[in-house]
């Protein structure tokens, strides 16, 4: 029997340009994520850690970020738990990589020339860890974009240098329609050809565990979501190979080690009366690591006069992060219009005009200013408080 | 639209009220606190709001001592006259909020949608707003107060009637400007939003360019390092290999050189034996058994010998020839002179015939003649040297006798010595076993070629082998055998490097070639690790400058969509102002003449207004020139206001007719200023209706209708049910209350009493609309 904890897509060192100033400490959750990977390993005893790609966001990363990984693969390496890592589309292996910039082995105290902490390469595409009696194969490609299915003719049923035979692969899972443009990308029937007892992939970042013509894969997603759209992440798979009357088996499980969550809510801005409701209705959904996306959607009454610059910190402290974006935009004139005599009136209908030439010509986002401009108007010639 | 009957119920101070008014000119008169603004803000809602609306102020207007279920409700009778006839109506509105109703009724085509309901109403007053009716229909108080302290008053005032809303553009504009301006101040001291946010983009931008530059460049640098380590180790293996091809090469040098050297010590030695062997082979087998020196010194004895015996043997036939000398013949001599004396005779005879023998050939007789003489004279000549010569011999035969005798003694002695020679050189060849001096010279000939032979041999195999044993000859041959066997094996072994001639100068030249490319790759990657190593770009810290970047830029297109937001509502305000101030003051200057000439009685009869500040002016003929309406005096300057404000009015609801609603605007009047004033309005009258609210009693003169109201400690008994007969002038004022509307038939005397309830200054005091 052979345990290994799978992860993949850690990014460390990730831009979260939709996070703002809570960037940094998103960062810093993504690198306490991957701790916990390993703390799990240890918990766990795990026989072998898998990183299956992108550990790292670029290959420019600094050396204080490679230090902090390798000092986490000392602790493996201490609790004698081997490490195999491969490259991944964002730390591609190619001149530039930083794996070979930076001798993770070596940084991580291993021994030369052992394999408790090894990286894959298209130099060293596989490792025979004795000691575990397996050999796991790391389908990797020296340049971004791969010249062809990284499980192209790979068949590994004669493998004789040990039992258990584990794959690792960065790379989409083909999809027809939705992974022609991925840099990576192989079919399920290659999978079931490979003879593998389990292929650990890399590139989702939503967890994603299944079988292929009776070969087990798994992508194990992000440890820690970078997206907005991940809602799978924040977990990595421990994984059980055994073999029980001569038969393999593979038992995946699911272990939660992320903590930041994603949402995204949308709000009917004609159901939010005051700036102060709105405030009290987000907040029903506060929770410190919850990254919550607002959108203020549809038509706004004019009563409602929102300043985003008051309700984003007003909100701020009971969140990992909000943001507000207020993409309603108010109504037309409601009820009868002022006669074209009366400047309300020109006024109404030379904006309204302009209004609908901008939705004839499609231009939403003008249309939309020009309803602001229609609601500032209105309010301001009737007397009305606005905020400006 | 004229409105017959008001009903109030929980509407601000009044709990119930009814009020009926006349077609015309209607005054309602209370002193302060009765609820006169309260009525009017009661029809202004109940043409203009919306029963849904939720608006704060309505709690305002809710009655406090009514129940906390209890909300204002309106009823309102009205009339509508237009080209199709008269029309009456009713409208009810309760207002509860979202929860509030409507009901309108209009010659029993009842509608009690909200929307459908404002609708209607809009299309019936011409007044589509509230604001709107605030603006045109609805005249405050304060309205005329000052008009004459500066244009800007009259101007805004009068803008406003065509405003749409309820108050001029001007403050809108100024409103939007100073906001712009407080965006877009580019001081530094009190920079403006705008160029906070734009300063802040730019600078991040300028950071997260500089980073991404330098992250771009890191990865580059690590390109180039990770080309030159790979082109560095390229050269080094590259190197490596043609060091050890070229080290190969030398070694098949020396292995070629080591089995040549060998050959050749193989080949030496080989003829060093096989001279060794014919040296001994002809030591074997000498053409004499005595050496060479014995066999020389008896050839040169018989060689001596032979010379003595020859020497002898010559001397001694010498002297035997000279023992028996040849008889000496004598020369014959007549003969030759026999021959001589023919020829002469032959010539003499030739002469003679010539001489003789006339016709014969002279030249062949003359030939022959001389021939025959020449030859004559030479043969004599021969014929005398032989005979002297045959006298000389004769003398010499004569001394040779004396000689001969001596020479036979010499003879035996020379004989003697030959034979004793002779004797000794058949010793020598016996010694040598030779038959002759011939063999002896052979032989002696065969030894010395023979040990000249051995000493050649010996020699060339001193020069091979020095003086080398035989032996040893043979084992130094089989080494170098053995060598050549061993190199030719060890050039096998290096390859076909081994056989490529001038291998060794090709790959030195290669291996030049590749140390100094290795010694380029080295110095790359050390320059390139050099570069890398001094970038200290920090890819985090960019990433935060890139995310603050994203927040900036979100930020500053916010402020600048606010601006462009702030900017295109100014200039559609001017727009509409442009639009609509041209066509306002034309129809204003139409339609003021008139009531500009009736105010000053004539003296001014033609108004200008300007398109752009609404400012009036009219024609003053004592000067000959226009003049601007602020100088007249304040009593013409409120009825041309008022002449401009009603005209716009006019203007703006076309062919409606809304009811006025005047909040006692001459308050501060004069009585003269007043009357004339309510002149103007009993004018208007004519076309609208006018409901003018004050304390003041002093218009009742002039009203069709008056309905007072009781002060606020009166008792408010509502109002009569039955109008006074004598109260009415023109129109029928009051019309009967239609109790399905909603209202109870006992409202009047519940009004009252909630009236007492009301929080004021509550009398027992009735109010009693009356009529005049």
């Amino acid at each position: 029997m052979i345990r290994l904890l799978h992860t993949a897509d850690v990014h460390l060192g990730a831009r979260h340009a939709d996070l703002g100033e809570q960037a940094a400490a998103q960062r810093q959750r993504q690198f306490a994520a991957f701790r916990r990977s390993v703390d799990l390993a240890i918990e766990e005893r795990v026989d072998l850690f898998l990183v299956a790609g992108d550990l790292f966001d670029s290959n420019t990363q600094p050396r204080r970020s490679v230090e902090r990984v390798a000092a986490e693969l000392h602790r493996l390496v201490q609790a004698t738990i081997r490490s195999v890592i491969i490259p991944g589309t964002h730390d591609v292996y190619d001149r530039s990589s930083i794996y070979r910039a930076y001798d993770l082995a070596a940084l991580a105290g291993a021994p030369a020339g052992g394999d408790m902490v090894v990286v894959l390469t298209p130099e060293r595409p596989d490792v025979v860890l004795s000691a575990l009696d397996a050999v796991v194969y790391g389908r990797v490609f020296d340049t971004k974009r791969a010249p062809r299915s990284p499980l192209a003719g790979f068949d590994v049923h004669g493998e004789t240098r040990a039992t258990w035979r584990i794959g690792m692969i960065h790379g989409a899972l083909s999809i027809p329609g939705r992974t022609d443009g991925d840099d990576v990308v192989f079919e399920a029937g290659e999978i079931a050809a490979s003879g593998l007892d389990y292929l650990a992939l890399g590139h989702w970042h939503s967890m994603l565990s299944a079988r292929a013509g009776g070969v087990p894969y798994a992508y194990s997603g992000a440890p820690e979501p970078v997206a907005v759209d991940q809602d799978r992440a924040g977990n990595v798979l421990l994984v059980t190979l055994d073999l029980v009357d001569g038969v393999r088996t593979a038992t995946v499980q699911e272990r939660t080690v992320g903590r930041t969550r994603f949402e995204r809510l949308d709000v009917d801005a004609a159901e939010v009366p005051s700036q102060a409701t709105l405030i009290a209705r987000l907040l029903t959904h506060a929770h410190p690591d919850l990254v919550l996306d607002v959108r203020l959607t549809g038509v706004r009454p004019d009563q409602l006069d929102l300043d985003l610059d008051e309700v984003e910190p007003a909100l701020a402290p009971s969140f990992s992060r909000i943001r507000v974006r207020d993409l309603s935009a108010p109504g037309l004139a409601i009820g009868p219009v002022p006669p074209a005599e009366t400047i309300a009136g020109a006024f109404i209908r030379d904006v309204e005009a302009r209004i609908s030439e901008l939705e004839a010509a499609g231009s939403a986002d003008a249309a939309r200013e020009m309803l602001d401009v229609l609601r500032l108007g209105r309010l301001l010639m009737s007397g009305q408080e606005v905020t400006l | 639209m004229r409105v017959t009957r008001l009903r109030l119920r929980d509407f601000g101070r009044h709990a119930a009220l009814d009020l009926a008014f006349a077609p015309g000119l209607t005054v309602v008169r209370g002193p302060n606190e009765a609820g006169k603004t309260t009525i009017q803000r009661a029809i202004e809602l109940a043409l203009a709001r919306k029963v849904t609306s939720a608006q704060a102020d309505l709690d305002a207007i809710r009655s406090w001592p009514a129940g906390p279920d209890a909300r204002p409700v309106i009823q309102l009778d009205f009339i509508e006259e237009d080209v199709d006839g008269t029309r009456h109506g009713q409208l009810e509105k309760a207002f509860r909020g979202a929860r509030g109703t409507v009901r309108l009724d209009v010659d029993g085509e009842v509608t009690t949608d909200p929307a459908e309901v404002e609708d209607r109403l809009a299309r019936l007053t011409g007044i589509p707003t509230e604001p709107f009716f605030r603006s045109t229909a609805s005249v405050r108080h304060h309205e005329l107060e000052q008009l004459d302290r500066d244009e800007a008053s009259l101007r805004d005032r009068l803008q406003a009637s065509i405003s749409g809303a309820d108050r001029g553009t001007s403050a809108a504009r100024k409103k939007l400007e100073r906001a712009l301006h407080d965006l877009q101040m580019r001081g530094d001291r009190n920079p403006g939003r705008l160029k906070v946010a734009d300063e802040n983009v730019v600078r991040l931008a300028a950071a997260v360019e500089r980073g991404d530059t330098a992250l771009a460049l890191l990865a580059g640098d690590r390109d180039a390092l990770g080309l030159s380590s790979e082109r560095r180790r390229t050269a080094a293996t590259a190197l490596g290999e043609g060091r050890a091809m070229l080290e190969k090469a030398r070694q098949a040098e020396r292995f070629l050189a080591d089995r040549d050297a060998a050959r050749e010590r193989f080949e030496r030695f080989r003829n060093a034996i096989a001279l060794a062997r014919e040296v001994e082979q002809l030591q074997v087998s000498p053409p004499s058994s005595h050496p060479l020196p014995v066999v020389r010194e008896r050839v040169e004895r018989l060689r001596s010998l032979d010379r003595e015996i020859a020497a002898l043997s010559g001397s001694l036939d010498g002297a035997r020839q000279m023992e028996s000398p040849m008889p000496v013949p004598e020369p014959a001599w007549r003969g030759w002179a026999l021959v001589g004396a023919l020829f002469l005779a032959a010539a003499a005879a030739g002469a003679a015939v010539g001489i003789l023998v006339p016709g014969m050939t002279q030249g062949l007789l003359v030939g022959a003649v001389m021939g025959s003489l020449a030859l004559g004279v030479l043969v004599g000549l021969v014929a005398l040297r032989r005979r002297r010569a045959l006298l000389h011999g004769r003398v010499s035969g004569l001394l040779r006798a004396d000689l001969d005798a001596r020479r036979a003694h010499s003879r035996a002695q020379l004989e003697l010595d030959l034979a004793a020679k002779q004797a000794d050189f058949a010793t020598e060849l016996g010694f040598l076993e030779l038959p002759d001096i011939a063999a002896a010279e052979d032989l002696l000939a065969r030894q010395d070629a023979h040990t000249q032979a051995i000493d050649r041999t010996r020699a060339r195999l001193e020069g091979l082998a020095g003086t080398l044993t035989p032996d040893e000859l043979s084992r130094q041959r089989d080494a170098a055998a053995l060598e050549i066997e061993q190199k030719t094996a060890a050039l096998e072994a290096l390859g076909p490097i081994a056989h490529e001639p001038r291998a060794r100068e090709r790959l030195e030249t290669e291996v030049r070639d590749a140390e100094t490319s290795l010694e380029r790759w080295r110095d790359d990657e050390a320059k390139a690790r050099a570069r890398v190593e001094a970038n200290a770009v920090d890819a985090e810290l960019v990433a935060a400058e890139s995310e603050q970047l994203a927040v900036s830029r979100e930020r500053l297109a916010a402020v600048q969509r606010r601006a462009r937001i702030y900017t295109e509502t100014l200039a559609a305000i001017e727009r509409a102002e442009r639009a609509t101030m041209r066509t306002a003051t034309r129809y204003l200057e139409r339609t003021m003449v008139a009531d500009v000439e009736r105010i000053t009685n004539g003296r001014y009869r033609r108004v200008s207004v300007d398109d752009r500040t609404l400012d009036i002016r009219v024609f003053a003929p004592e000067k000959a020139d226009w003049v601007a309406v602020s100088q007249l005096s304040q009593g013409t300057v409120d009825q041309v206001y008022l002449a401009a404000r009603l005209g716009l009015v006019r203007l703006v609801t076309g062919d409606r007719r809304p009811p006025l609603i005047f909040d006692d605007p001459f308050v501060t009047f004069d009585d003269d200023r007043a009357v004339r004033a309510l002149d103007l309005l009993h004018d208007l009258a004519r076309d609208f209706q006018i409901i003018y609210l004050t304390c003041s009693d002093r218009y009742d003169a002039v009203a069709d209708a008056v309905v007072v109201l009781p002060g606020p400690s009166a008792v408010d008994v509502g109002p009569t049910d039955e109008p006074e007969p004598e109260a009415e002038r023109e129109l029928e004022p009051v019309r009967e209350p239609e109790p399905e509307v909603g209202l109870p038939q006992e409202l009047g005397q519940m009004r009252l009493l909630d009236n007492n309830l009301d929080g004021s200054d509550a009398s027992s005091e009735a109010a009693v609309p009356t009529r005049t």
